[in-house]
Order: structure tokens, then C-alpha cells, then sequence
């Protein structure tokens, strides 16, 4: 019995040593001053790839889109070369706690909640659910709501927001196809994020846009142990902003800047 | 006369069961040893240990003069100069005849592989298969691959060759082929181990039987006197009992 | 109709991207097959090797990977291992899959050679052969032989679990027919173009490990 237990012992001292590396008793050394990069000549960030148009696929296998850009210009600004990488789920921000890039530029939403396990920057676009309507409606503000029928994506959580003000919501596949039904006629609003709002807006969807429900920011997000390289990051983000960069990238997908907090 | 193999208190246990209980034997050059006894007895063990594929429990094993220590002799090397053919052949089925025959003295002996190959012709023509030499072990009948094996053994010039029921697993009618070349080796002067069921063979072949009987040797006499005149209890019953071939 | 349309036009469309794709694939999954069979023979060999502890490593090792999901030993490899040792991507996610093949090819070859009938064993004994060269000559041959089948149908997991890379930012078939699906919300119609590639490369396989077996099976007559 003894024995046994010493040999069990064994084994819990080896899967605690595992654990302890997978955990990142481990941490890197990367927080030690210098560049705060993995490489010395590389910004290595995170984009799922599929979040058009902040980032979707290239023919050739690489990335484009919004975030790509703001991306590369903060390794320009940094002085090195940008690398684009391409994760799914998990690995986009996993990635940047454990060493496979340096940050993540994927269009994620600061709250507290994340921020205990990363650090955000400032944020480089704002964004949220905002209520769009026909040219012709009356409806204003959420007050105006009441009793309306709205429409919204399936598995959103526009769905949740819309349930506050009435109890007669409609939901589609897609943001898109809610908001072209609600430009055909139906429905009396729809509730959507802001950017993909103006984004089908600029496409020619026949829709125009009302209150501003919430404010969501979008910042770019680097481990907790790499305030070098959040500090880098957030000064490259002045500048950028200052000498009209992130204005003109934005301007650029989507006909205006969303990359200041809007009033 | 040289000696080849002497055995002193040879004693075999499989856990609790006891299937050899202390053998006495010397078998010297050229001698046709065959040992006899029902199923059980201890014969195929016996044989097994001479060429330690089971390794004693206790006594003594000496091959051509020399106290074999299975702990610190190169077994592999003693093997060289004991060749074994077994009940069911365990011929290589994926090697053809003739690869059969100069695997081992190419690999093991690394005899150089055109001489092995002259060599294992020879062999093959010897027990009669030289034209199968092409041919994979599974077109054989059981006869031939007997013959196979007994060239395969012969390959690695044994100074002994031990046969464990050679026979047994052959049709009636191809035994006498596998016979006629292990009687053709004994008249070559082969020293030879064999057990086997087949009386006349042993009768006619075999220079001393030995009988056994629960892992004990009962009687050991010179191959005539032993089917004339059967001295203990148990070597006439079990004579009485098995069938003549 | 105009669904058929569209799909073929899709299939052709993506044509490039995806052909480049199915190479990664292809890549990771030859690289993971080959080193998954050393892999496999080897932890087959230590579980037959007749001492006890290391017989253990070899069931651990077995233990670990066929009780736990792929998908979590390839974030383990990839995130969890980066603290103490960087492996590239490529391999990481090789490696992982490698590792894995490994557990099951080990089962394959353990159990096709403990079929090898044990005469095998002694005649090549019996010849002064010793264990290593018995081995390496008359038994793995013929246990590889055994083994075919089921490798065949190990290779064909392989090769469909290397759609798994995919979460480890590997350009592979799964990730970029994905990817491409919701770039251009059209999910489904790439799904089933990627399903296609897939039955494609299965299907050579599935021919190879045919012919191979075949020829195999006539030498042995």
C-alpha cells in the first residue's frame, strides 16, 4: 500500500511539473526590459482571418482587412517587420500568452473580465450595438422601441439587448441579410453593431442609422508580463493617430473614422 | 570415442510442475540418440534444453566437452553447432527456399553470400528440392518443407542436429521422404538427438533409445535389445500399447 | 440547380487556394505518418521487451494519448510546451499528430507481431540468431505485412486528423476552406468542396494501401 502511494506520488510530481509549465510557472524572460518582442526584427500578431472586413484571407494565403493594417503600421512604427498570423479560436489570444506571437490585432473587445489575464491597449477603434432603420422612421432612441418588431443575428448577443425593449424579435443568419429584409420592408428596426451597420450602409443597403446603445472598445491585447511592449504599443497608437494613419486606414474600409471615441 | 553431449542431473520446472527430474545422458559422435516415451513424458523439453531454447532449472549441460553457463556463454554461439528441426518447421514464410537456407550464415555466421548460396544449393540438392529453391516455404507440401528445414539447419554445418517430432505433423504419406533423409545424415555420421513416434525409424536408425517416463529416464539400451528385450515395467506397457509403423 | 452551379463555380474558384492548402496537408500528413510509425514501433517494441518498467512508459505513454482528445494534445504541444522549448509550428503540430498516430500504430504493431507464431522466434533462435536480428529480419517483416490493413486505416485518421492543425495557424485544407466560408459567408458550400478534397486524397490512399498489400501478398506465394 505504502508503495503504492510513493508511486503515485511519482506520477503527481510529474503531471504538477507539466501543469506548471503549460500554466507558465515557466514565464518567459521576454519581460526583462529590451524590445518586449519575441524577435528582435518582428511584430508577430494574431487575426482570425475571418472577420471581414477587419481580417479575411488573401488568394495567396495571407491576410487583409483592418486590423491587418493597424497591425503593420504599429510594426512600422516599432521599426520592425510585421508577421500576420492566422489563428482559430483558442490560439488568438492563447498565442500571445504563450509565446507564438507578440500581440493580438483581432478586433477584441476590452472588459474586466479579460483584462485580468491580459493587458489591453488604448483602443484603436470603438464600436457597439446601435439601432438602424428605415430612411423614413420615426424611431430614435431605444425609448422608441416599445412594441416594435426587431430583427437580429442568430447567436448574437444584439438578441439579449433587443429582448429588453420589446418582445417581438426576429432573427436571421446574418446581420446582412437582417438588415437587407429590414431595407425591403419588414421589420421596424434592427439592432447591429455599429461598424457592420455602416459597412452594409456603404455596400448600399438602404437603411440609415439611430442611437448608439452601447459603447464597445477595441483594443489590441499583449500577456500580462510584457508592459514593455504595451507601452511601445500605446505610444506607436499616439502617433499613428496624431500623423493620420489610423484615420486614413479607417476611412479606407469603411468611409469614416471609427477609430476616435465617437460623441 | 568424442564426446558430444553429457548431461548430469538435468532438472526442469515449469512453476510448480516438474517436467524433468534429474537426466543423466552422454551422447557421443555419430551416435543416433532417440528418445521415446508418451506424450508428457519429458522428450520435447529434454531435446529443448540442449539447445537452450529452455533453460534448465538445475545440473549440468556440456556440449562437445565444455560446461555450458547460460548466464555467461554466448548461447547463439553454441546454437552454430546444435541445429534443431521442429514439429511444425517454422520455415520464414516471407523468404524463399533458397533465402531461408543462407539467412543464417550470411547473417549470423557472415559467410560471404555467394559461397552460402553455392553452399545452400548443394543442400537443397541433397535432400532432393534443388528446383524449388525459387519458391516461397507456403507451395510446399509438409514433406518438403521439412526437408526445407532440415537444409536450413544443415546450413550452418551443426556439429549435432536434434530432431523434436520431425514427423508428426506430416501426412502419413510424406513422412517416409523426411525419414529417408534423416536416415541418409545418420549414415553420414551426423550426431543426432531425435524424438520421435515412429518405432521402425527408431528401431532401424537409432544407435541407443531412450525411454522416458515422468521426466525420468527409465531405461537406456542399445536400439535392438530394447525393442527385444524391454527390461522396466513401463518401457514394455508403453510398447505394448503404441502401434508399430 | 443554381445551387450545383454555384458549387462547381466555387470549386473551381477556389481551385488554387485550396490545391495549396491540400499540400500542407499532404505535408503534415506524410511527415506525421512517418514519424508516428518510428514512433509506434518503437513504444511497440518497449511494451514487448520483456522487462517491466519500461513496458510501463510504453502503457503510460499509450494511456495519455488515446485518453485525451487530439485537439487538447495539440495545444498542449503548441501553447503549453512554448515555456520551456519553442517548437515551430510545422512541427508542433507534426509532432502532436506524430505523437498521436504513434499510441495507435504502437497497438497495431504490438498486436501484429505478438501474432507472429512463436516458432518464428525459435527457429531464427535456434539458427544462433540472436533477439535483435530475429527481430529485425523474420519477425517485423512479417508482423509489417500483418499490420497493413490496419496501418492503411491508421493512415486515413492521420490524415483526416491533420484537419486539427488547423487551430494551430496551419494553412491546411480544413482551415483555409473555413476561413474562406466566412470571408464570404458561404460556410456550407466550402465545407462540402473541402469534404470533396478529402474523399480525394482518401481515396488514393485507400489505393495505395491496396497495392502495396497486394504486392505484398504475392511475394509470400
Amino acid at each position: 500500500m505504502l508503495k503504492r502511494i510513493k508511486k503515485m506520488g511519482g506520477l503527481w510530481i510529474s503531471a504538477a511539473l507539466i501543469a506548471c509549465t503549460m500554466t507558465g510557472c515557466a514565464q518567459s524572460e521576454r519581460a526583462e526590459g529590451g524590445t518586449g518582442l519575441l524577435h528582435d526584427d518582428e511584430f508577430v500578431f494574431t487575426a482570425s482571418g475571418e472577420f471581414r472586413p477587419f481580417s479575411y484571407l488573401n488568394d495567396d494565403l495571407t491576410m487583409s482587412g483592418f486590423d491587418i493594417e493597424v497591425g503593420n503600421a504599429i510594426a512600422q512604427e516599432l521599426g520592425v517587420k510585421p508577421v500576420a498570423k492566422r489563428m482559430k479560436m483558442v490560439g488568438l489570444v492563447e498565442g500571445v500568452k504563450n509565446g507564438r506571437a507578440d500581440a493580438a490585432v483581432a478586433s477584441l473587445t476590452i472588459n474586466e473580465l479579460r483584462a485580468k489575464h491580459v493587458l489591453f491597449s488604448t483602443p484603436y477603434y470603438y464600436s457597439g450595438p446601435q439601432i438602424f432603420t428605415r430612411p423614413d422612421s420615426p424611431i430614435q432612441t431605444t425609448d422608441d422601441l416599445q412594441g416594435k418588431e426587431i430583427a437580429v443575428a442568430k447567436g448574437t448577443s444584439y438578441l439579449d439587448i433587443a429582448k429588453r425593449y420589446t418582445g417581438n424579435v426576429k432573427t436571421y443568419d446574418s446581420d446582412i441579410t437582417a438588415l437587407q429584409a429590414l431595407a425591403d420592408g419588414r421589420h421596424d428596426a434592427v439592432i447591429t453593431d455599429f461598424v457592420t451597420g455602416r459597412t452594409s450602409i456603404q455596400e448600399g443597403i438602404d437603411v440609415e442609422e439611430r442611437q448608439l446603445i452601447e459603447r464597445s472598445e477595441q483594443a489590441i491585447v499583449v500577456p500580462t508580463d510584457n508592459p514593455v511592449l504595451l507601452k511601445r504599443i500605446n505610444e506607436a497608437l499616439d502617433k499613428l493617430r496624431q500623423d493620420g494613419t489610423m484615420k486614413r486606414i479607417s476611412e479606407k474600409y469603411f468611409g469614416e473614422d471609427i477609430t476616435t471615441k465617437p460623441e | 570415442m568424442k564426446e558430444m553431449i553429457r548431461l548430469e542431473g538435468l532438472v526442469k520446472s515449469f512453476g510448480e510442475l516438474q517436467v524433468l527430474r534429474g537426466i543423466d545422458l552422454t551422447v557421443e559422435e555419430s551416435e543416433v540418440v532417440c528418445l521415446i516415451g508418451a506424450s508428457g513424458s519429458g522428450k520435447s523439453t529434454l531435446l529443448r534444453c540442449l539447445n537452450f531454447l529452455e533453460e534448465s532449472s538445475g545440473g549440468k549441460i556440456h556440449i562437445e566437452g565444455r560446461q555450458i553457463d547460460p548466464k555467461t556463454d554466448d548461447l547463439n554461439k553454441i546454437r552454430e553447432k546444435v541445429g534443431m528441426v521442429f514439429q511444425h518447421f517454422n520455415l520464414f514464410p516471407h523468404m524463399t527456399v533458397l533465402e531461408n537456407v543462407i539467412e543464417a550464415p550470411v547473417r549470423v555466421k557472415k559467410v560471404p553470400k555467394e559461397q552460402a548460396v553455392r553452399e545452400a544449393k548443394a543442400l537443397l540438392d541433397k535432400v532432393g528440392l534443388a528446383e524449388k529453391a525459387d519458391v516461397y516455404p507456403g507451395k510446399l507440401s509438409g514433406g518438403q518443407k521439412q526437408r526445407v528445414a532440415i537444409a536450413r539447419a544443415l546450413a550452418m554445418k551443426p556439429d549435432i542436429m536434434l530432431f523434436d517430432e520431425a514427423t508428426s505433423a506430416l501426412d502419413p504419406e510424406l513422412v517416409e521422404e523426411v525419414l529417408r533423409t534423416m536416415r541418409e545424415l545418420a549414415e553420414e555420421g551426423m550426431t543426432m538427438v531425435v524424438v520421435t513416434h515412429e518405432m521402425n525409424f527408431a528401431r532401424e536408425v537409432a544407435d541407443t533409445i531412450v525411454f522416458l517416463h515422468g521426466g525420468s529416464i527409465i531405461e537406456k539400451a542399445p536400439a535392438e535389445q530394447f525393442f527385444t528385450n524391454p527390461q522396466a515395467p513401463e518401457t514394455q506397457n508403453f510398447l505394448q500399447t503404441t502401434v508399430l509403423r | 440547380m443554381t445551387g450545383i452551379a454555384h458549387f462547381f463555380e466555387t470549386f473551381a474558384d477556389s481551385g488554387g487556394m485550396l490545391t495549396r492548402a491540400m499540400l500542407l496537408t499532404l505535408e503534415l500528413a506524410v511527415v506525421s505518418i512517418l514519424l508516428g510509425i518510428v514512433v509506434g514501433l518503437l513504444f511497440a517494441l518497449l511494451k514487448l521487451s520483456g522487462w517491466k518498467s519500461v513496458a510501463w512508459i510504453s502503457d503510460v505513454y499509450i494511456y495519455l494519448v488515446r485518453g485525451t482528445p487530439l485537439i487538447v494534445q495539440i495545444f498542449i504541444l503548441y501553447f503549453g510546451l512554448s515555456g520551456l522549448f519553442l517548437i515551430p509550428d510545422f512541427w508542433a503540430a507534426s509532432l502532436a499528430l506524430a505523437l498521436h498516430n504513434g499510441a495507435y500504430i504502437a497497438e497495431i504493431f504490438r498486436g501484429s507481431i505478438q501474432s507472429i507464431d512463436k516458432g518464428q522466434m525459435e527457429g531464427a533462435t535456434s539458427l544462433g540468431m540472436n533477439r535483435s536480428l530475429a527481430m529485425r529480419r523474420i519477425i517485423l517483416p512479417q508482423a509489417f505485412r500483418r499490420a497493413l490493413p490496419p496501418l492503411g486505416n491508421q493512415f486515413i485518421i492521420g490524415l483526416k486528423d491533420s484537419s486539427l492543425a488547423a487551430f494551430i495557424s496551419m494553412n491546411e485544407l480544413f482551415n483555409v476552406a473555413t476561413t474562406l466560408g466566412s470571408n464570404n459567408f458561404d460556410e456550407m458550400t466550402y465545407l462540402l468542396i473541402v469534404a470533396v478534397y478529402y474523399l480525394i486524397l482518401v481515396g488514393v490512399l485507400t489505393l495505395l494501401v491496396r497495392a502495396v498489400e497486394r504486392r505484398m501478398a504475392v511475394s509470400e506465394r
